[in-house]
């Protein structure tokens, strides 16, 4: 079962690089017609940077919690060390 | 499975209650709910046989309930995120029970926002041609667009805060919950390095949902005064809409957290002083959208422009003034009269409230909507709209349904966030003492520990 932890991760992060793709095929559209340029452009240089943030949380946040989270019940493998309280016993 | 962290939940327990054990009062309810919502989805199969003929619209009102709930769900998706990210930007400890119950609403009502706009297409095969032949410059695909990273910001923000809970789940339950816990909780253990990553992307989240939140009812907006009709083209629209949405925000909070706390016997941890503190935000949103209301309309009135006021005078005195005078009371007077007395400002008082509230802000959706199309400045004749059974039916299949997937969250998730709550006790209480050291003047040693925090010290 080890590998659904990488589910999540890798749909949100595919997710994000879908809808980039989507910009980018409306930047190509609009130059390609000559059409509403300015507009996709400013819409996309706002958009494609916030995706690129929701790449970065899969990659670094959810990849890693789940990386550490493999590893720490990986055989022969110390326990994690103690957590902060909050969530420890 | 490693069981470290979910040990020593004490009287916490109470929070896995409702995920782990159903009564039969939730299997009535939801049985109810998801016969409206057939019924809902049985007009929508009407509309989709017989086209948008079904429905009251016509020509020129080509907008109804349909774009009514668009505008109100989105509204109500301001509830969550928006109110969740800013209190917790704040440090405002009070907000601990609440943020889960907030941002699960704003992720399930986008997705209504988001199907008004389907269905109000008529043909929902017509959505391809947005995502194939999209043109950036129609503040209609301004919307798609925003209300998307709306609804994966918000989905994101909704499930990083989760991952602790699911893990506390994971080694509690059984069967098919434990395969689904332990394939979303991402192997939390809890460790160090895992807790730095996780509040590193809530806080990045935190800041990045806000703008988002704030452009989305914006947007919305402009789908409105980008055009040249009658009391749409207003330099005002972006900050009104987003004031009524968080208005409506906090009301749809106000009821949800009412009916768990009630649901699940959660009154230790949805106490009065958190009902207080919202109706002390309705409060101010009430006072703040009639402010904008008023400014709004008066200066249509004061400018006289013949189409502006025969928009006006079909709201004040003609066939919507009904709607016009019960959206102000529902509004503005009920709120003021509840809210403004401490004596009435409890949790069945702030549930009255935002009952009138959430009425009186569809009503105000409705009343931008309708009236101008209504009454259009070009010289087309003027129309009337009466929505048909299938827009009503749809219209409370779309409710209902929303409700039934709240509920269905609560049997799923914690609607209380328990980590953060156990963190608040620890941590929160001694960082809140800390800060008010900080704030007031003086030598810091000389400001005395009081209640829990003495105990920390």
């Amino acid at each position: 079962m080890d590998w659904l932890w990488r589910l999540i991760p890798i749909t949100v992060a595919g997710f994000a690089v879908a809808f980039i793709g989507w910009m980018a095929q409306m930047l190509r559209l609009a130059w390609l017609r000559d059409d509403s340029w300015g507009f996709t452009v400013t819409v996309a240089s706002v958009v494609i940077p916030i995706f690129l943030v929701f790449v970065w949380l899969a990659v670094y946040v959810m990849w890693g919690i789940a990386r550490e989270g493999l590893r720490a019940t990986r055989p022969g493998e110390p326990p994690p060390p103690q957590a902060r309280p909050g969530v420890a016993p | 499975m490693p069981t470290t962290h979910s040990q020593g939940l004490g009287g916490d327990e109470i929070l896995f209650a409702p995920v782990l054990r159903t009564g039969r009062g939730f299997y009535v309810a939801a049985g109810i709910l998801l016969a409206v919502a057939a019924w809902g989805v049985y007009a929508y199969t009407v509309q989709i046989r017989y086209g948008l003929g079904v429905t009251g619209l016509n020509r020129p009102v080509a907008w109804g309930f349909y774009i009514v709930n668009f505008v109100f769900f989105i509204g109500i998706s301001h509830a969550g995120t928006l109110i969740s990210a800013i209190l917790r930007l704040c440090k405002a400890e009070w907000r601990r029970p609440i943020t889960r119950a907030a941002e699960t609403i704003t992720v399930l009502v986008l997705f209504f926002g988001l199907g008004s706009i389907i269905i109000d297409l008529g043909r929902p095969d017509r959505l391809f041609y947005v995502l194939q032949y999209g043109r950036l410059q129609s503040p209609l695909l301004w919307d798609v667009t925003s209300i998307t990273t709306y609804l994966t910001a918000s989905t994101l923000y909704l499930y990083l805060p989760l991952i602790p809970d699911l893990a506390l789940l994971r080694d509690r339950a059984g069967g098919w919950r434990r395969h689904l816990y332990t394939a979303i909780s991402l192997g939390w253990q809890g460790s160090p390095e895992q807790h730095r990553r996780l509040e590193r992307g809530i806080a990045v989240m935190a800041v990045l949902v806000i703008p988002i939140a704030v452009s989305v009812h914006t947007v919305v907006s402009w789908v409105f005064s980008m055009t040249l009709q009658p009391m749409w083209q207003s330099t005002i629209f972006g900050p009104y809409f987003v004031t009524g949405a968080i208005f409506s925000g906090i009301a749809a909070l106000i009821i949800s957290m009412a009916a768990v706390r009630r649901a699940y016997h959660l009154e230790n941890y949805l106490k009065p002083v958190h009902f207080n503190s919202l109706a002390l935000l309705l409060l101010t949103m009430s006072l703040l959208w009639f402010y904008f209301t008023f400014a709004e309309h008066l200066t249509a009135y004061y400018g006289g422009e013949l189409a502006e006021g025969a928009v006006l005078f079909a709201k004040v005195t003609g066939p919507y003034a009904l709607e016009f005078w019960g959206m102000t009371v529902l509004n503005l007077v009920i709120p003021m009269a509840i809210m403004a007395n401490r004596r009435t400002r409890t949790v069945a008082g702030t549930v009255v409230a935002s009952t009138s509230v959430l009425v009186g802000m569809w009503l105000e959706r409705y009343l931008i909507v309708v009236p101008t199309l209504a009454n259009p400045r070009l010289p087309y004749p003027r129309g009337i709209y009466l929505a048909t059974w299938v827009e009503w039916s749809i219209t409370a299949g779309a409710f209902a349904l929303f409700i039934l997937l709240y509920m269905v969250f609560t049997k799923l998730f914690p609607i209380i966030s328990i980590w953060e709550v156990r963190e608040g006790r620890e941590i929160g209480i001694r960082e809140a003492h800390e800060r008010m050291q900080s704030y007031l003047p003086g030598d810091q040693g000389h400001v005395p520990a009081v209640g829990p925090a003495a105990a920390l010290r």
